[in-house]
């Protein structure tokens, strides 16, 4: 083994050294999970591995239906333009034939190139129910909530998971449950309650450094915001160096 | 952080079927250093394991046994790893100043300067990585999974998957060379 082989191999087992998990590392993570499975998701979420293949079926479901609707269009205008055909071939061979109280069958009309009514009536039926006026919404019928509306009452639920969970000193808990709520609801409205929480929940939990990051980050961008000043007193509570400012924070060792 | 996983909150399982306890006894080993080698930042570690096991949770019950066990959390853990990695350049400027390994209590102050600079050397190096030689390279180099069980845990030739392996070993060695010649030059 020559020495770049060696340093590869020494390089490689430190490095699988330090990635790998310290005991304090997966009692840490299966009591946040735990946490987070007993208080409930705030929504079914969609998971990483059936998403792509739902949406996959889906997508394939559509191409079979369409194939479908394409192939019995086809056939139908075939037969019929072929119907169309051969009875103006024998209306041409028998120039005699009686029309029934005078009216020409419908084929008879119809051109060679043009297809049958039988094909045409389904557009007709279209246009008709395209015609019909839209029936009204009778006055005081109850309208179904707004998926937004809905979407916002579940966020709004969750979030008072969240607040519940600090106010009962479990920040792992609330931690878990923002990290569900953004997983389900990753464009929510409430942002700002969330950022704020986040930062609150992650000083309560000890990563002090990271929830200063948070709380300096959540005043620069809403500093007119009503949790801004509890936002900094939690976050105050646990820094060790509240007095200083934050750079002076974050340069300690 | 007194919680524990409460037996309530597991599901119940039909026998034959793999345990969650069990599972995550035995392979949350592999799929933190996985999360690691796939280039999850050390601060977001917690949140990216918990992402995967509240999949296997889910999806547990519904793992058919057409793959391996690995294989199937490979797959979870690649998909989380990559929303992490998506998510992780947004907060990429709040994050920064944690992304360093945190000295622990236990190895000299050498050897933890030793294994932060490989630790960061090789996420730099994986990182660089195109991502079908990145995922060979971490179950092979890093896992030390054997090639026939990598090629089965992505779904590759046997012979795709030594190459893969071949290319990102060079791209490593010159990668190291190039490294041991700064040091040494400085």
């Amino acid at each position: 083994m020559n020495r770049l082989e060696q340093d590869e191999s020494e390089v490689l087992a430190r490095a699988r050294r330090t990635f790998s998990p310290t005991p304090d590392d997966v009692a840490r993570v299966r009591a946040s999970l735990g946490a987070v499975l007993a208080a409930g998701p705030p929504a079914a979420a969609p998971d990483p591995i059936t998403t792509a293949t739902r949406l996959a079926r889906v997508g394939a479901r559509l191409l079979v239906v369409g194939a479908v609707a394409a192939s019995s269009a086809a056939i139908g205008y075939w037969a019929g333009r072929r119907a169309a055909v051969s009875e103006l071939r024998e209306r041409q061979a028998t120039p005699s034939a009686p029309e029934v109280n005078g009216a020409r069958p419908a084929a008879a009309a119809a051109t060679p190139g043009s297809p049958p009514a039988a094909v045409a009536e389904p557009a007709r039926t279209t246009r008709t129910a395209a015609a019909a006026p839209r029936r009204a919404r009778a006055p005081g019928a109850p309208t179904a909530p707004s998926p937004d509306a809905d979407s916002l009452a579940r966020e709004l639920e969750a979030l008072r998971a969240v607040e519940r969970a600090l106010r009962d000193g479990r920040p792992g808990l609330a931690l878990g449950l923002l990290r569900e709520l953004d997983r389900t609801m990753p464009q929510g409205k409430l942002t700002e309650e969330r950022r704020a929480t986040e930062a609150i929940a992650r000083c309560a939990s000890g990563a002090v450094p990271l929830g200063l990051d948070l709380a300096d980050e959540f005043a620069s961008d809403y500093p007119h915001s009503v949790y801004r000043e509890r936002v900094t007193q939690a976050c105050a509570r646990t820094d060790p160096g509240a007095a200083g400012d934050t750079a002076g924070r974050r340069q300690q060792p | 952080m007194g919680e524990v996983l409460k037996p309530s909150a597991m599901p119940r399982l039909q026998s034959g079927e793999p345990d969650f306890d069990a599972v995550y006894g035995e392979h949350f080993g592999f799929v933190w250093r996985c999360l690691r080698g796939l280039g999850v930042a050390p601060a977001a570690l917690d949140d990216a394991a918990q992402d995967v096991f509240l999949t296997v949770h889910r999806q547990l019950s519904r793992f058919r046994r057409e793959s391996t066990l690995r294989t199937w959390l490979f797959g979870i853990v690649r998909n989380v790893a990559f929303r992490h990695r998506r998510g992780a350049r947004r907060k990429a400027a709040r994050l920064d100043p944690l992304e360093g390994e945190l000295p622990s209590a236990g190895p000299s102050p050498f050897e933890q300067a030793a294994d932060a600079e490989a630790s960061a050397f090789v996420t730099r190096f994986v990182a660089s990585l195109p991502p079908k030689r990145r995922d060979v390279f971490v179950l092979a180099a890093l896992e030390e999974m054997s090639i026939p069980e990598v090629a089965e845990i992505l779904s590759i030739p046997l012979n795709t998957a030594y190459t893969r392996l071949r290319l990102a070993r060079v791209d490593f060695q010159r990668a190291l060379a190039r490294q041991r010649g700064d040091n040494e030059s400085t």
